[in-house]
């Protein structure tokens, strides 16, 4: 089975888990922008940031079979930075229009302060210009308030929850999120968030129906095997292979086909590996023997 | 307020007291560049007593000390620009120098202006950065608006650090960080994971609760 982790910041994982990802069946990733880990002090360095995610870390994802998609989008935690916002929605703006950018995202609430208010109405506006889908991250610390509140701002700037992906849910936040028509994700990690018996368990209560996973691996404990992982333990438990395929696939490549810029038969179609390609003169290998599909 | 770290240094190694005394830091960035060399001056040795604001587990090296004195002496005489000073230093400093600062911040001259730098810290994922502010740190108490005390709260039941460490929570005790712990209650059991072992304290049960 063919599979799609919608949430991964490649850009903090190595080549093993690039190779580990594609033997395992994932050949399309989504990588929204984020922090990393702490914040940036510098407009100019979120401009690299960018850069790399529809550079080299695509040209990265290609030597391993995968094809990568990403998201552009100032993240909660660093719209608190006065001094950045805006010259950073200034560059989200601009670099929303490239190619490979499939969704505004990750944005939303951390704090849940005014200025991560701010950014989060100025972003959906940047969304509606360009006509891409958002990704939206629900808050760690108070959050079904925060998912609340998050679904209050979508409904009432207009967008058409179709067209929205709130992310990090829980067994607290995905009824309403359901409710609200959004499509609901879910990050499986290692210790916090969602692991996979507890995601069988709603996949078994509440259906397949707008109902996503991912790894959300980051620089952070994670495991970038996450979607595979939980495809197992639902297969495991009886849950049809239609519905698996549904979450695992079916419903990522509607979701972001909604940008317009990820083609349905293209990413259907697996993508051959070949590692003598160069990016700007560079390589991902060390000296070993290109591996080419034939 | 327990004694100084200069007067501290001054008798505890007396030598690098009158090093100190010697260098003028008259802006931001001689600030930095001191800031983050002195360390270094005194790396053998710890100080035999410091008050507990400043290190509330009993860790500290001179390093730290010489550091503390330094923003003790400097920061009054950079008078306007000490927020942007400060905040530099914590922007540019290794997690030992962003620490110093953050413990110090209550003990400079009008703390209030310091409140940005003191918030970004909430915000870090760099734990010790995060337990500069949060744990044995009067700060948060006496200056935080209500929803950022309730943020850092809300962080703090999902670390290992204590709730007991707060300093000034039962006079933070609101009806709206009660619904918080509450909601954090409620999604840990949804998820069947298990409490903080000092969410007690925040529970409805404990003590009046402030309007
Ligand atoms: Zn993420």
């Amino acid at each position: 089975m063919t599979m799609f982790d919608p949430h991964i910041h490649m850009t903090s994982r190595t080549t093993d888990d690039y190779a580990a990802m594609r033997e395992a069946g994932i050949t399309v990733v989504v990588e929204p922008a984020f922090w990393l880990g702490q914040p940036r002090t510098h407009v100019e360095t979120f401009e690299d940031y960018f850069l790399a995610l529809i550079g080299w870390e695509r040209f990265r994802a290609s030597q391993f079979g995968i094809r990568h998609f990403c998201t552009m989008g100032l993240n909660p935690k660093e719209a608190n930075s006065p001094e950045l916002i805006d010259g950073v929605l200034g560059l989200v703006d601009f670099y929303a229009a490239k190619d490979g950018v499939v969704a505004i995202g990750e944005i939303g609430y951390d704090d849940q302060t005014a200025a991560e208010d701010r950014a989060l109405l100025a972003q959906i506006e940047i969304a509606r210009r360009h006509e891409l889908p958002i990704l939206v991250h629900t808050p760690h610390r108070d959050k079904r308030a925060g998912t609340l509140r998050t679904l209050d701002v979508i409904r009432e700037a207009g967008i058409a929850p179709e067209r929205v992906l709130i992310d990090h849910n829980t067994e607290e936040t995905l009824p309403a999120v359901l409710d609200s028509g959004c499509w609901a994700g879910h990050s499986i990690y290692p210790e916090t968030k969602m692991d996979e018996q507890r995601m069988v368990a709603l996949v078994r209560r509440y259906g397949s129906e707008r109902i996503i996973i991912n790894s959300a691996a980051d620089w952070g404990v994670s495991d970038p095997l996450k979607v595979p992982k939980t495809a197992s333990a639902m297969r495991a438990a009886g849950i049809i292979e239609s519905e698996i395929h549904r979450i695992v696939w079916e419903n990522p490549v509607a979701f972001f086909a909604q940008s317009g810029r990820l083609d349905i038969a293209e990413v259907e179609s697996v993508k051959a590996v070949d590692q003598r390609q160069l990016w700007e003169g560079n390589s991902v290998l060390r000296g070993q023997t290109p591996l080419i599909d034939a | 307020m327990s004694s100084s770290p200069f007067q501290i240094l001054a008798t505890e190694a007396p030598a690098l007291a009158r090093r100190l005394a010697e260098i003028s830091v008259g802006d931001g960035p001689a600030l930095s560049r001191t800031f983050g060399a002195i360390g270094r001056w005194g790396e053998h040795g710890t100080p035999a007593s410091v008050p507990a604001d400043l290190t509330p587990d009993g860790r500290m090296t001179i390093g730290d000390l010489l550091r503390a004195a330094l923003l003790e002496r400097a920061v009054p005489g950079l008078g306007n620009q000490a927020p942007a000073a400060l905040r530099r230093l914590t922007q540019t400093g290794d997690t030992a120098e962003r620490v110093i600062v953050l413990r110090m911040l209550h003990r400079l001259p009008e703390p209030d202006r310091f409140l940005d730098i003191a918030l970004e810290a909430c915000r870090s994922s760099v734990l010790p950065v995060f337990a500069a502010i949060a744990c044995g740190n009067p700060y948060p108490a006496r200056f935080f608006p209500a929803a950022a005390f309730n943020q850092l709260i809300a962080k703090l039941l999902l670390s290992d650090l204590p709730l007991t460490a707060v300093i000034g929570l039962s006079s933070r005790r609101t009806a709206d960080l009660l619904r918080i712990a509450e909601a954090y209650a409620s999604e840990r059991r949804a998820a069947g994971r298990p409490l903080h072992p000092d969410f007690p304290l925040l529970s409805n049960t404990q003590q009046e609760i402030r309007p």
